[in-house]
C-alpha cells in the first residue's frame, strides 16, 4: 500500500511512429513499501532504485512503446511491474507511470488532467509533436504545476492552464484578439469558467 | 524556432537541438538590455535538452546555472516562472545551487505590489481581464482586498501568487540540511496561506525535505494540522477555482500522516476523528485517508492476534469499516479505493470479513465493471480478481458481467476476466471457457500465458471430471511456441495433474514423452525424466517408456543423458520384467564421452545387480535432510578437526516426497507473474499462490532442519561460536509474551553434545523508551546443579525500539545427561526515557525493572530430531532386542485417539512413520510407530499400541521403545511416563 503523497513515477511522452522520446521526467519515488513496512522508516525515503541510469529508462520507454503502439485505444496495461495509462495525442503518445499497487483511477485522473492541461496551453487540440517542441516552456510549465517531483499538486487543468505565465510579449506581439497567444488562452478559460459557473 | 531546416533524421531519434550550439546561445542571457522572450524560448530549447535526456557535465551545468541567475534582474513574471522550474531541473546537477537562496526568498516574501510592477504589463493584464471580468467587479475588488493587498488588479494577483508558489518550490530544492532553518518561517507561515497554491506549495515542499529535517518539520505540525481542517477557497479569483482548493487537503493530511506515523495512536485518533465528519472534502485526500484506515486496522489486528476485528463492537477497527463501508458509493476514485481496501480484509484468517460485510465493495466493483473507460473495468477487475483468490465464491455475483468482458479489446481486462472466471466458475462453464481461452492463447503475451495455466491448473485439481478436457487443452499449449517460463508453468500443471488425479497419469506421461522428443529446454527434460523414472514403472505398461528415454541418451546433451540414465536404472529397479533389457540398454552408456553419464550408468548397474544394493540405493525413498547435513558439514569443515569422519547418523531422513513441494516453491519466485505477487500489497497476498499439495512443509520437516535461519546469531557471538561443531539441534522459535504487551520475547533453544544455549530475543515496542543491561534470569523448578550448570549471560547492553536483539544464556550439561526442566523466567532491565526518534536516552538516570514471561520448558523433545526410515519393521528388527523397554500407561482425560497421537508425537519430537499418525475416525484401536535420532546420533524407534476406552475418556497405552543405546530408550520411555 502506498501510504505516501508520491503517486507518479515518471512522465513520458514518446513519438508515436518510432518510440523515440519527445520529453520525459521520471521521478524519485523509491520504494513506497519501505516507509509502510517499517514503523520507524526514515521518511518518505526517496530512494530510487528504477529506472536509476539514462539507458535504463531508455530500454524501458523503448518496450513500453513496442507493447503499446498497436493498442492505443486500451489505456491502461501492467507493464514490468507498474501500472501504466497512456493516451495518444497526434503523433505523440502520454504515459503515466505508477507504482503495481496505485489506484489506477487516480493514475488516470493525472493523465487525463496532463492530456487537458497540455491542450489548453498549447491551444490545439492536435497536440503535435513538433508543437510540443516549439512550445516546450508552456509545456514543461504545466507539467510543473501538475506534478511535483513524483507528488500530484492540482488536479485540475484549468487551474493549472491559468498557472501558467504567458511568454513575455515583444509588443509587436501583444493582440488580444489572437487566439493563438496566451493571453487569448486565459480568456478562453476564463470565459469557459464563468460560462460554467453562471449557468449554475 | 524553425524547424525546416533541422535534420529529420535526427529528429526523428528524438535529438531536437545541438548541446554545445544551445549552451552557446546562453550568452545572450548577459546582454543588456535583456530581451526577456528570447530567454524564455531559449530556457524551453534547455529543458527540450534535458527532458530528453541529453547528459550535461557537472560544469556544463553549473554554468547554465549561473548563466540563469543573471535572468533574475529581469521581472518579466513569465521569464520568472520558468527561471525557478530551470532551477528544480539543475539543483542536483549543478554545484554551489545556494547561490540563488536570497533571490528566491525576495520573491516569496515580496509584497504583491513590489513585485513584477513593469507598468507595460500591468496595464496589458489588467486590460484583458477587463473585458472578461466586466460584470464580476464587485467580486474581484473584494478578492483582492481580502488578500489584504490593495487594490492590485487582479491578474497580477494571481501571477503573484503563482510566482510565490514556484520559489517556494524551487527552494526547497535548493537546500541542505543544514540551510532548511533559514526558510522555516516562510515555510511556516506558507502552509497557512490562504492561497491553495501557495499553502500547496509549502506542504508539498516541506514533504519533500522531511526526511533531511524531520525534528523541523515535526514543528509545524499545527500550522499542518490547520490547513487540513480550513479548507481554502483560492482566493486570487473570485470563485473559478473553488474545486480545486480540497486538493490542499490531500498534501495537508499526507505530510500529517507522515510526521505522526511512529505513533500508531495518534494516527489512530487522526483517521477517526476525521471519518467521523465529512470534513475531508478531496477525492484524492480521501483515497488516502481509506489507506491509513487500513493501516490502523492492519496495526490493530496485528497488535491484538487477529482477533475478529468487525465483530468487537466501538473498536477502531469496526468504525473503520462503517467509513469504509459509506465510502462504497462515493465517487469512482474513493469507491474503488474503499472497495479495495475492504478486499484487503478478507483473507484466510480469523480477523477477516465475512460475505455480508464485503457485499458492498463487490457491488461497487460491479458497476465499475460495465463502466466504458478501460482504466475503470480494468482496476474493477483486478480487484476482483484479487478476491477471487481469497474467496473465489464471494466473486461469483459479477460473473455474467466478467463473461462479456472476456472478448474485450485490451488483452489485460480480458485475461484478468479469464482468471478470474476461472477461479469462481462452476463446473459447467469450463468447457465454454476453455473454447475462449484456446482461442485467443496464441494472442497474448508469455507472462498472460503464465497466469492463466495457473489458473487452469487450479481449475482442474477443483474439476477432476474435466481432467480430460484439461490436459489435452495443456498438451496443446504445450506445442505451441513459447519461451521457457510458460512451457515451465505448463509442464509443472500437468505435473500436479498427474500427482492429484491418478487417472490420468498414463495419458499425462504419454504428452510429457512426446513433447521431450523435441523439447529445446535442458532442465525441464531433465524434470520429465525424472518424473518418468519416477511415476513410469506405476504404469501398466512400463517398457513402452524405455525407448522415449533411451532416445534422449542418443540424442541430447550430457546433462539430459544423465538423467535419462538415471530414469531407466529407476525402471529395472522396480519393474523385474524390463530389467534385463535396462541393462542392455545403462551397459551401452558406460561408453559415453561424459563421465557423470558413465559414473552414473556404472553405480546403477552394479546396484541393479544385486537385491540389498537395489533395496538401499534404487528403492529407498528417504533421502537426508539436506540443511541439517549442510550445516554439519560446514561446522565440520569450519572445526578443522579431520581425524573424525562426520557423524552421517545424527542426519534425520526425511521421505522424498517432502523434498518436492519445498524445492518447487522456492525454484518459482516469479509464479504468479507480475500480476499476482506485489499486487496490491494487502495480508491477502500470502494465500494468494494456488500452491497445491501441503501449503506449509509438515512441522517434522521444518523440525528437520535444524532451525536453519536461527544459528545466524550465535555465529556472531564470539563466546558462543566455537562450540556450533557439535550442534545437535536448534528448536523453532516459540513465544514467551502476548503480542500486545510492551515487550515481545521469543525463545529459541541450541542444543549441543554437552551444552545447551538459550536464545531469547527481544524486541521493545515502545519508541519512547531505551532498555539497557536486558538480562534473562532463569529459576528452575527442580534442583538441576548436578546435572547442568548454567555457565554464562550474553546481555543487550543497549535496545532501541523495534531493533530485535538477543540474550544467550549457556548452560554446560553433565557428559550424557539430558536435564528436563522448567524455568521460571523474567527479563531484568534498566529503563530509561529516550527521544523517539534518535534514542537519545533523555538523562544517564535509569530505573531497574523486572519483566516476567511465559515458562521456558526444556523437555526430551529438544533432544531428539525426528527422521524417518525406508522399513520400520525392519528398521525395529535391526535394532537390539534387549534394548527394549516396555511400559504400559493410562492416560486419562483424552477424548480421541487423534489427540492422544498428536500430544505423543510432541512429547517426544519424534516423526510418525507410514502414516500412523492418521488415525481413521471411529477407530478405538491403533498402532503409532515413530523415528528419532537422539542426541549423540542414537537411533530411536517407538511403537505406541493405544486403546481408547470412550466412555472414560482415557486411553490405555503399551509404549515399546528400542534404541542404539539401552540407557537412551529408558531415558525415552520415561519421558512418556510424565
Amino acid at each position: 500500500m502506498n501510504l505516501t503523497l508520491y503517486t507518479v513515477k515518471a512522465l513520458i511522452l514518446l513519438d508515436v511512429s518510432n518510440g523515440s522520446r519527445v520529453l520525459a521526467k521520471y521521478y524519485n519515488t523509491g520504494a513506497p513499501s519501505s516507509a509502510a513496512t517499517s514503523p520507524v522508516a526514515t521518511g518518505p525515503a526517496p530512494t530510487a532504485t528504477e529506472f536509476a541510469t539514462p539507458k535504463d529508462q531508455k530500454v524501458f520507454e523503448r518496450r513500453l512503446w513496442e507493447k503499446t503502439r498497436k493498442l492505443l485505444n486500451n489505456e491502461i496495461i501492467l507493464f514490468d511491474n507498474h501500472v501504466v495509462v497512456y493516451k495518444g495525442m497526434a503523433d505523440v503518445m502520454l504515459f503515466v507511470v505508477g507504482s503495481l499497487e496505485e489506484n489506477e483511477l487516480m493514475l488516470s485522473s493525472v493523465l487525463n488532467t496532463l492530456y487537458e492541461a497540455i491542450n489548453l496551453v498549447l491551444l490545439k487540440y492536435q497536440t503535435e509533436k513538433r508543437t510540443i517542441i516549439e512550445n516546450m516552456d508552456l509545456v514543461a510549465l504545466a507539467i510543473d504545476e501538475c506534478i511535483d517531483n513524483g507528488i500530484v499538486i492540482e488536479t485540475d487543468p484549468g487551474t493549472i492552464a491559468s498557472r501558467v505565465s504567458k511568454r513575455p510579449s515583444e509588443l509587436a506581439d501583444i493582440s488580444f484578439n489572437d487566439p493563438n497567444s496566451i493571453s487569448g488562452a486565459m480568456n478562453k478559460v476564463r470565459d469557459s469558467f464563468f460560462a460554467g459557473i453562471l449557468l449554475k | 524556432m524553425s524547424f525546416g531546416k533541422k535534420d529529420e533524421d535526427a529528429e526523428s531519434r528524438g535529438v531536437f537541438f545541438d548541446k554545445s550550439q544551445v549552451l552557446l546561445e546562453t550568452r545572450v542571457f548577459n546582454e543588456t538590455p535583456l530581451n526577456p522572450r528570447k530567454s524564455r524560448l531559449l530556457l524551453g530549447k534547455v529543458l527540450t535538452l534535458l527532458y530528453t535526456g541529453e547528459h550535461l557535465t557537472r560544469a556544463e551545468a553549473t554554468d547554465l546555472f549561473f548563466a540563469t541567475t543573471k535572468l533574475f534582474q529581469n521581472k518579466d513574471p513569465g521569464l520568472r516562472q520558468i527561471i525557478y522550474l530551470l532551477i528544480k531541473e539543475l539543483a542536483d546537477k549543478a554545484d554551489d545551487v545556494l547561490m540563488v537562496t536570497s533571490s528566491l526568498t525576495k520573491d516569496i516574501n515580496a509584497k504583491p505590489e513590489e513585485l513584477f510592477a513593469s507598468p507595460n504589463l500591468l496595464s496589458s493584464a489588467a486590460a484583458s481581464f477587463g473585458f472578461s471580468f466586466g460584470s464580476r467587479t464587485t467580486s474581484l475588488s473584494s478578492a483582492s482586498a481580502a488578500l489584504g493587498a490593495g487594490a492590485g488588479p487582479g491578474a497580477i494577483l494571481g501571477t503573484n501568487v503563482c510566482h510565490r508558489a514556484n520559489a517556494l518550490r524551487a527552494i526547497c530544492r535548493i537546500m541542505d540540511p543544514s540551510t532548511i532553518p533559514a526558510i522555516e518561517r516562510f515555510l511556516k507561515q506558507a502552509i497557512v496561506d490562504r492561497t491553495a497554491a501557495v499553502s500547496t506549495a509549502a506542504l508539498v515542499s516541506s514533504y519533500h525535505v522531511f526526511p533531511v529535517a524531520r525534528d523541523l518539520v515535526r514543528r509545524w505540525v499545527n500550522e499542518v494540522q490547520e490547513a487540513l481542517t480550513s479548507p481554502k477557497v483560492t482566493s486570487t479569483s473570485p470563485s473559478a477555482y473553488l474545486s480545486t482548493g480540497y486538493i490542499v487537503q490531500y498534501h495537508a493530511l499526507g505530510l500529517l500522516y507522515l510526521i505522526r506515523q511512529a505513533d500508531r495512536m495518534a494516527v489512530a485518533k487522526l483517521v477517526q476523528s476525521l471519518a467521523r465528519t465529512s470534513n475531508v472534502r478531496s477525492q484524492w485526500a480521501q483515497c488516502m485517508l481509506v489507506r491509513f484506515a487500513v493501516k490502523c486496522c492492519e496495526d490493530e489486528s496485528a497488535s491484538f492476534g487477529g482477533k475478529n476485528m468487525v465483530s468487537v463492537d466501538g473498536s477502531l477497527s469496526a468504525a473503520m469499516y462503517e467509513y469504509l463501508k459509506s465510502l462504497c458509493n462515493n465517487n469512482d476514485m474513493v469507491m474503488l479505493e474503499a472497495a479495495r481496501a475492504l478486499v484487503s480484509m478478507v483473507n484466510s484468517t480469523p480477523a477477516s470479513l465475512t460475505a455480508t460485510q464485503v457485499q458492498p465493495a463487490v457491488t461497487a466493483l460491479q458497476q465499475l465493471l460495465v463502466s466504458p473507460k478501460p482504466a475503470l473495468k480494468f482496476a474493477a477487475l483486478r480487484t476482483l480478481h484479487q478476491l477471487a483468490q481469497v474467496n473465489a465464491s464471494l466473486v461469483t455475483a459479477c460473473n455474467l458481467d466478467m463473461e462479456q468482458l472476456v472478448s474485450d479489446s485490451n488483452r489485460s481486462i480480458a485475461t484478468f476476466a479469464i482468471t478470474t472466471l476461472l477461479k469462481t466458475g462452476t463446473e459447467s462453464s469450463v468447457d465454454r471457457l476453455m473454447k475462449q481461452i484456446s482461442s485467443f492463447m496464441s494472442e497474448i503475451s508469455d507472462e498472460f500465458k503464465v497466469i492463466i495455466i495457473d489458473a487452469i491448473r487450479v481449475l482442474a485439481v477443483k474439476f477432476p471430471a474435466k481432467q480430460a478436457v484439461m490436459l489435452s487443452f495443456l498438451a496443446s499449449v504445450l506445442r505451441d511456441e513459447g519461451g521457457y517460463e510458460y512451457k515451465r508453468s505448463v509442464v509443472e500443471a500437468i505435473f500436479d495433474l498427474v500427482k492429484v488425479l491418478p487417472d490420468c497419469l498414463e495419458t499425462a506421461l504419454a504428452h510429457l514423452c512426446e513433447f521431450i522428443e523435441d523439447c529445446e529446454f535442458t532442465k525441464l527434460a531433465v524434470r520429465i525424466l525424472h518424473l518418468l523414472g519416477a511415476e513410469g514403472p506405476k504404469t501398466r505398461d512400463p517398457a513402452k517408456y524405455l525407448r522415449y528415454i533411451y532416445n534422449r541418451v542418443i540424442l541430447e546433451n550430457s546433462n539430459v543423458r544423465a538423467a535419462a540414465v538415471t530414469a531407466l536404472a529407476a525402471f529395472g529397479a522396480h519393474v523385474d520384467s524390463v530389467r534385463p533389457t535396462v541393462r542392455v540398454l545403462l551397459t551401452r552408456c558406460l561408453d559415453d564421452p561424459d563421465d557423470e553419464v558413465r559414473d552414473r550408468a556404472t553405480f546403477n548397474l552394479a546396484a541393479l545387480d544385486q537385491a540389498d544394493l537395489r533395496a538401499q540405493y534404487l528403492l529407498n525413498d528417504t533421502v537426508l535432510a539436506v540443511p541439517t547435513l549442510q550445516a554439519k558439514l560446514a561446522h565440520y569443515t569450519a572445526a578443522g578437526d579431520f581425524a573424525h569422519a562426520v557423524d552421517v547418523a545424527a542426519v534425520p531422513r526425511i521421505p522424498k516426497a517432502e523434498l518436492v513441494p519445498a524445492r518447487r516453491r522456492a525454484g518459482s519466485p516469479t509464479r504468479g507473474g507480475a500480476m499476482n505477487s506485489p499486487m496490491l500489497g494487502s495480508p491477502a497476498m500470502r494465500t494468494m499462490t494456488p500452491t497445491l499439495g501441503p501449503a506449509t512443509p509438515t512441522p517434522a520437516a521444518q523440525a528437520a532442519a535444524p532451525g536453519g535461519a536461527s544459528t545466524q546469531w550465535l555465529e556472531k557471538e564470539p563466546l558462543l561460536a566455537p562450540l556450533l561443531p557439535t550442534l545437535f539441534k536448534s528448536t523453532s522459535s516459540v513465544a514467551l509474551t502476548d503480542r500486545e504487551l510492551e515487550y515481545h520475547v521469543s525463545l529459541v533453544k541450541h542444543v549441543f553434545r554437552d551444552w545447551l544455549v538459550l536464545e531469547i530475543e527481544v524486541v521493545n515496542t515502545m519508541p519512547e523508551v531505551l532498555l539497557e543491561n536486558v538480562a534473562v534470569s532463569l529459576v528452575p523448578d527442580t534442583p538441576i546443579d548436578t546435572v547442568m550448570k548454567q555457565m554464562a549471560v550474553v546481555p543487550i547492553a543497549s535496545l532501541k525500539a523495534h531493533d530485535p536483539q538477543r540474550v544467550f544464556v549457556a548452560f554446560q550439561r553433565a557428559p550424557g545427561a539430558v536435564p528436563t526442566v522448567s524455568f521460571a523466567t523474567k527479563l531484568t532491565m534498566t529503563v530509561k526515557d529516550c527521544d523517539p526518534v534518535t534514542h537519545v536516552p533523555d538523562s544517564d538516570q535509569g530505573y531497574p525493572e523486572e519483566f516476567a514471561v511465559e515458562d521456558v520448558d526444556v523437555t526430551l523433545a529438544d533432544y531428539m530430531l525426528p527422521t524417518t526410515v525406508p522399513d520400520f519393521s525392519s528398521a525395529w528388527d535391526a535394532l537390539d532386542e534387549p534394548s527394549q523397554v516396555v511400559e504400559t500407561l493410562q492416560v486419562p482425560g483424552i477424548p480421541t485417539l487423534a489427540v492422544a497421537v498428536a500430544q505423543i508425537v510432541d512429547l517426544l519430537g519424534m516423526r510418525a512413520l507410514e502414516g500412523s499418525n492418521m488415525v481413521p475416525a471411529e477407530k478405538h484401536a491403533h498402532t503409532l510407530v515413530l523415528g528419532g535420532v537422539f542426541l549423540g546420533g542414537v537411533p530411536v524407534l517407538v511403537r505406541v499400541r493405544m486403546v481408547l476406552d470412550a466412555g472414560a475418556q482415557a486411553v490405555a497405552m503399551e509404549v515399546a521403545v528400542r534404541a542404539g543405546v539401552p540407557e537412551v530408550a529408558q531415558v525415552v520411555a520415561q519421558a512418556l511416563q510424565g
